[in-house]
């Protein structure tokens, strides 16, 4: 195990370099002078050289990388050019409002997609069946600005059930110190601003949470079939063991496997997803920053984003290799194919 | 003591005539109110359609940063409420030397900043001279004093105040080059708010960011910049001066969609915004509870010429492109009612120095027979662009050719509620006269303005204007004063008799005098075509009930401790 | 199993092929339309697609032309006010089946554009991008895995080591990076990005199966008789592999589609006043609270439809062609 462990991990070194160095040599490509950027249209000549200097960009392309991501690795990332915040200091102040809401939609995905899969494989072809893998389908192909839109302006606007723009009301006090507004109003007993966090919540998880949720039931439903359809699990029944035990003890242990994976994969949708969620329902999270750096060509926070997306990506997804290893032993022993 | 010359005097006047009747009737309204006041404590949310920039007021240009700064900063003279006109402020009077180049103001007392320094004429004269001189140690390089170069004339030798003296613990003497007729009005801008030397001394180049915010005079102190979030300030109980309303917390909420700005008004989460779409402004005026106000009208939306493009140096063509406008069916279609159609810079609402006999026509078959006397009886689709020499002349060299390109602003403003679809419009009416020009835009709003400001932006390009100070110098001579050379945030445009034309009212202290100049320079421009005119319309803010008493300021620059809350 | 892994000739006749060929594409066919999945988003996809066809070629539509302030705001007329009339309470909205209008059948926008025309050429301009970055992803990525996958070793490791890279961006996020590269062009850049995304899927399927096939015995054999790598990838690795990267091109258009109008929505797609999808909805945003749910409607339904199509027929597909994908 250990060694698989570090063989993993090896692996994942040159993946993470690649993803430094994409991320760095994108952001050259992207067309504009940082030190003009950062010194307006006024700047003298000789005040954008000094600058140049000042910043490295002087220097060596490889040198420019080096000194960047050494930087990085010490947690800085520089200033913003539109304002001069550091860069980590904001991303402190984002960084959980984006993983508060992806997490919410990932357990909302899990929480009712996994049992849609699980009911819709026992009871196959049957009426709850075909609606809800009809369901998933449409789940999966309405795109979530739709959705979104949909959810604002009937339940926010018409029916006034939920509000739907930013993480708090800004009269409701609460004490920051996760940055995860719903884990620090827990930490803190403070129930007033949970129910008002956990409102504003719900509406841009749960249109976040449909592509997951819809690719979750669907891989439960086809994993739990194919376990179903196993020698052991017909022997099991045949055996007359009652059918839910058969199929909480047997099938849906062995069915979580590829469901794990598949939840590690929607990381990286849900992810894209909050670019749109987090614009439309004006959340303070890292996609709608790096959005909005993207169109002003803030190049710091385009750089930190970026790449820390990237490497929670990455570490997301060997974390889910590890776990599959743990649960089934038969990885770790097998080559590299 | 001679408080106001005689042409002051009558500027007041004139403007008090032409825009202040609604402030009037508001503060009327305020009077015959029952007694209200800032004990209550009440917490204003005001829906912000972005981030400030940064809350130092003296480097910044955008009004969302200013809205923040004036909440708190404040001016040795300061517009009263719902005016442009220059009252009183940290500055209790004021007189000039008969030659017009010496001011002498007397300072308030008792004032202090919100980090408890003392506010006094050395405080002022250390806030002159920071903005001045370029090497002043708080004159941060990485800053851009942008206003104060254009409103004074430059910085350093080239500025026209020559220097600021404090000749008594409470009185400051500023000495210019040359009169200045709107040197009061320029004195009540947003960016000349008087911020406290120790506190920009202590912060260095962070004064302004989140970390520190600003450190002034006012009614309300800094207290919290969350990006992309909201903005809190919170009653300076040491307030010196007077508190018309009853408003102790305001919250800048920072909601950049405009339907979601709408929306939080509907269920009560913010109470005022400004700027609701045309679309809404029924649906609030049905809604119990919400009320729309307007803003008077003291704006312009134009078209401008890159003149780096050859075909555009053609009066004709420029003519042509003037009258293929159909301004009255974009006035109506996308502007309120009570919006005039634009035939020069100056709205009509200015006080002096608009000219109501420039008509520019919709004319579709002259334009194309204009354009067909200029040589492109099959219209255009391709343009030039000339070279530039390196003291930045345009120059005969034919660079290359590109497409015609209209430019749409990246975002909304006060003059311009609908870019890309007015954009559309303008390029469907090109269209109609055998101009095929493509639709394009550049980033955000900053990047937009950075290309313009570099010209870059070759071609035709949506941009207006509001005015900041209610002076012509402020609106049309803030284009073109300089223009004797080509001047490439104007889309290069030059010409030697504008500007000095325009450089001579600003100097001229004799209304009648100026009113003719800027009346024959909006006649001369006209008459080339130099730029495309095209709507001066009013601003709607947007209330729910909870707001009793606003007073909208044609500029914009309302101060939110005039703000009555139920 | 039988499309993936069944030649049993080293080397078939063409005669034998293609008969084989038609045999086992009429028995596909068939099962094909067992599915009902795969009947329903057959349709979808003929019908969007050939709509997606026709349109530009019977309207000659101007998009820089096509300004009507008068007629801003039109709500639908046609049959939608017919019906609307026949549910209202009122008489005075009744209206008789020769007076229906049927001017704007999907309204009109802010610039009294004729929705229902717009609809149909932006369904045309988004199917159009989403099929040109699929089949960009398909030839390229599919290269590169069967490549890889065929050759191994060093090649193959560096290939795929690049398509980690790419896999580690979330998809929406490198395509807006990559599109804000680019200072020119408007649809072609997003095209352009969408495809990079996608490439790695496409990669990743190829290699697997391309393994998978190397290993068989008859390509083995054929190795053993001096067949040459390229004859190999083409004659016998290609054909085999063709069945899931179908399946995955069907998926990933429903995927290419829908990020297209995510990049219009975020302004980044088709320049105006071109029609796109995506663009129409972010534009009717601003009418939603006034009740003009007919500028949202329309685009947004159009979008689903050919999404749900595209998704419905590659599952209709999988089920159908390679049963393993089920996994």
């Amino acid at each position: 195990m250990t060694q698989y462990f570090i063989r993993r991990l090896l692996e994942s070194i040159p993946v993470l370099v690649g993803v430094s160095l994409l991320v760095f040599l994108l952001l050259h490509l992207i067309p504009g002078d940082p030190a003009v950027a950062l010194l307006g249209e006024r700047a003298t000549p000789e005040r954008i050289e000094e600058v140049r200097d000042q910043l490295g960009l002087n220097r060596p392309l490889y040198e420019q990388y080096f000194i960047w991501i050494g930087k990085a690795l010490q947690g800085d990332f520089g200033e913003t050019i539109n304002g001069r915040i550091p860069v980590s200091k904001e991303l402190r102040n984002r960084f959980p409002a984006t993983i508060e809401l992806a997490v919410t939609a990932l357990i909302f995905a899990v929480v009712l997609g996994v049992p849609i899969g699980i009911i819709s494989a026992i009871r196959r072809n049957s009426l709850i069946d075909t609606v809800s893998m009809f369901g998933a389908l449409f789940g999966v192909s309405i795109p979530i600005f739709v959705l979104g839109l949909l959810l604002i302006f009937f339940v926010g606007v018409r029916l006034k059930l939920l509000p739907f723009i930013g993480r708090l009301d800004p009269d409701i006090e609460l004490e920051k110190i996760t940055g995860m507004y719903v884990v620090d109003s827990i930490l803190t007993g403070n129930m007033k601003a949970l129910k008002n966090a956990l409102e504003h919540l719900v509406m841009p998880a749960f249109a976040l949470s449909t592509i997951p949720l819809s690719i979750i039931a669907r891989i439960t439903r086809s994993a739990m079939l194919e376990v179903l359809n196993q020698d052991y699990i017909r022997t099991a029944r045949a055996k007359g063991l009652r059918s839910y035990r058969v199929v909480m003890t047997h099938a849906f242990r062995n069915a979580m496997l590829p469901v794990i994976t598949i939840i590690g994969l929607q990381l990286g949708a849900l992810l894209s997803g909050a670019v749109l969620t987090e614009t439309i329902f004006s959340w303070p999270g890292i996609g709608k920053w790096l959005f909005e750096a993207i169109s002003r060509r803030d190049y710091p926070i385009i750089q930190a984003t970026t790449l820390l997306i990237a490497v929670i990506y990455v570490a997301v997804n060997l974390g889910v290799d590890l776990l599959y290893a743990l649960i089934d032993p038969r990885i770790r022993y097998s080559g590299a194919e | 003591m001679m408080l106001l010359d005689a042409v002051h005097e009558e500027r007041i006047l004139a403007l008090l005539r032409r825009l202040g009747v609604l402030a009037v009737v508001l503060l009327v309204v305020v009077a015959a109110l029952p007694g209200v006041s800032a004990q209550e404590g009440k917490t204003f949310i005001f829906g912000s359609e972005g981030n400030p920039v940064n809350l130092d007021p003296a480097v910044v240009t955008d009004g969302i940063s200013f809205r923040v700064a004036r909440q708190g900063c404040e001016n040795l003279l300061e517009f009263e409420a719902g005016t442009t006109n220059p009252g009183p402020g940290l500055a209790r009077s004021w007189e000039v030397s008969d030659d017009g180049l010496t001011w002498t103001l007397q300072l308030v007392e008792g004032a202090t900043f919100h980090d408890g320094t003392p506010f006094n004429a050395e405080a002022v004269v250390w806030n002159f001279d920071r903005w001045r001189l370029t090497d002043h140690p708080q004159h941060f390089p990485e800053a851009v004093f942008e206003y104060y170069e254009a409103q004074f004339g430059g910085f350093d030798d080239a500025s026209i105040i020559t220097s600021v003296e404090a000749t008594g613990e409470y009185e400051v003497t500023i000495n210019l080059r040359e009169p200045m007729g709107a040197f009061l009005n320029n004195l009540a801008m947003d960016m000349f708010a008087i911020a406290s030397p120790a506190a920009v001394e202590a912060a260095g180049p962070a004064y302004g960011t989140p970390e520190v915010g600003y450190v002034c005079t006012g009614p309300y102190k800094f207290v919290e910049w969350v990006n992309d979030d909201h903005v809190t300030l919170e009653l300076n109980e040491n307030y010196w001066g007077e508190m018309p309303g009853n408003v102790s917390t305001i919250i800048l909420r920072i909601i950049p969609d405009t339907a979601a700005r709408l929306a939080a008004l509907q269920a009560g989460e913010i109470d005022a915004y400004e700027r609701p779409a045309l679309e809404d402004i029924d649906v609030i005026n049905a809604t119990d509870g919400l009320r729309v106000e307007l803003r008077p009208s003291f704006n312009t939306l134009y078209l401008a010429f890159n003149y780096r493009i050859k075909e555009f140096r053609d009066p004709l063509v420029r003519k042509a492109i003037s009258l293929a406008m159909n301004r009255q069916e974009i006035v109506d279609a996308f502007y309120l009612e009570g919006t005039n159609v634009a035939n020069t810079m100056n709205p009509p609402s200015i006080a002096i120095g608009f000219n109501g006999d420039v008509v520019t026509p919709y004319d579709p078959d002259q334009a194309k027979a204009l354009l067909a006397e200029a040589g492109y009886p099959d219209g255009l689709s391709e343009v030039t662009v000339l070279g530039l020499d390196d003291s930045g002349n345009v120059t005969e060299e034919e660079v290359e050719k590109i497409p015609v390109r209209l430019y749409y602003m990246p975002v909304t403003r006060p003059y311009n509620p609908n870019p890309e679809a007015i954009g559309t419009a303008q390029v469907s009416y090109l269209q109609e006269i055998g101009i095929d020009a493509q639709l394009e835009t550049i980033g955000d709003w900053a990047a937009y303005l950075d290309a313009r400001a570099n010209g870059e932006l070759l071609g035709l390009y949506q941009l207006g204007w509001t005015g900041d100070n209610g002076d012509p110098d402020n609106f049309i001579g803030y284009f073109f004063t300089a223009a004797d050379n080509p001047i490439p945030r104007e889309g290069f445009y030059q010409n030697a008799e504008v500007a000095a034309l325009l450089q001579r009212a600003r100097v001229s202290t004799i209304v009648e005098e100026r009113d003719a100049i800027y009346k024959q320079v909006e006649q001369m421009m006209a008459d080339n075509a130099d730029r495309v005119y095209i709507a001066h319309g009013p601003v709607p803010l947007a209330f729910r009930d909870t707001v009793v008493t606003y007073i909208a300021s044609p500029t914009g620059s309302e101060r939110f401790k005039e703000v009555v809350m139920k | 199993m039988d499309t993936v892994a069944k030649p049993v000739a080293l080397r078939p006749t063409f005669r034998e092929m293609s008969s084989r060929r038609w045999e086992s594409a009429k028995d596909f066919l068939k099962r094909l339309w067992r599915s009902p999945s795969a009947r329903l988003g057959g349709l979808l996809v003929i019908i969007t697609v050939s709509l997606s066809i026709a349109v530009p070629l019977l309207d000659d539509y101007d998009a820089k032309r096509d300004n009507n302030l008068s007629a801003k705001y039109k709500p639908p007329d046609c049959v939608y006010q017919w019906i609307a009339a026949k549910f209202s309470d009122t008489k005075e909205d009744d209206v008789a089946w020769n007076d229906v209008t049927c001017d704007y059948p999907f309204g009109t926008d802010i610039n009294g554009r004729d929705i229902f025309r717009r609809v149909g050429h932006g369904m045309s301009v988004s199917l159009r991008a989403g099929v040109f970055s699929v089949a960009i992803a398909l030839t390229v990525g599919s290269t590169i895995g069967l490549v890889a996958g065929f050759i191994s070793g060093f090649l193959d490791s560096l290939l795929m080591r690049i398509m980690d890279i790419v896999l580690a961006f979330p998809s929406l996020l490198l395509a807006i990076a990559l599109v804000s590269i680019f200072k020119e062009g408007g649809l072609e850049k997003g095209m352009f990005a969408i495809a990079v995304t996608q490439i790695p899927r496409y990669a990743r399927l190829a290699r697997s199966m391309s393994i998978s096939i190397r290993n068989q015995e008859y390509v083995t054999a054929a190795r053993s008789i001096g067949t040459g790598n390229g004859s190999m990838l083409l004659h016998h690795v290609l054909p085999n592999s063709l069945a899931p990267l179908i399946v995955q091109a069907s998926l990933g258009l429903g995927t290419a589609v829908i990020e297209t109008a995510a990049l219009g929505f975020l302004g980044l797609g088709q320049r105006p006043p071109h029609p796109e999808l995506g663009k129409m909805l972010a534009e009717s945003q601003v009418g939603l609270a006034s009740g003009k749910w007919w500028l949202m409607f329309f685009p947004g339904m159009t979008i689903i439809m050919i999404v749900l199509g595209f998704n419905l027929l590659g599952d209709g597909l999988r089920d159908v062609m390679d049963p393993r994908l089920k996994k």
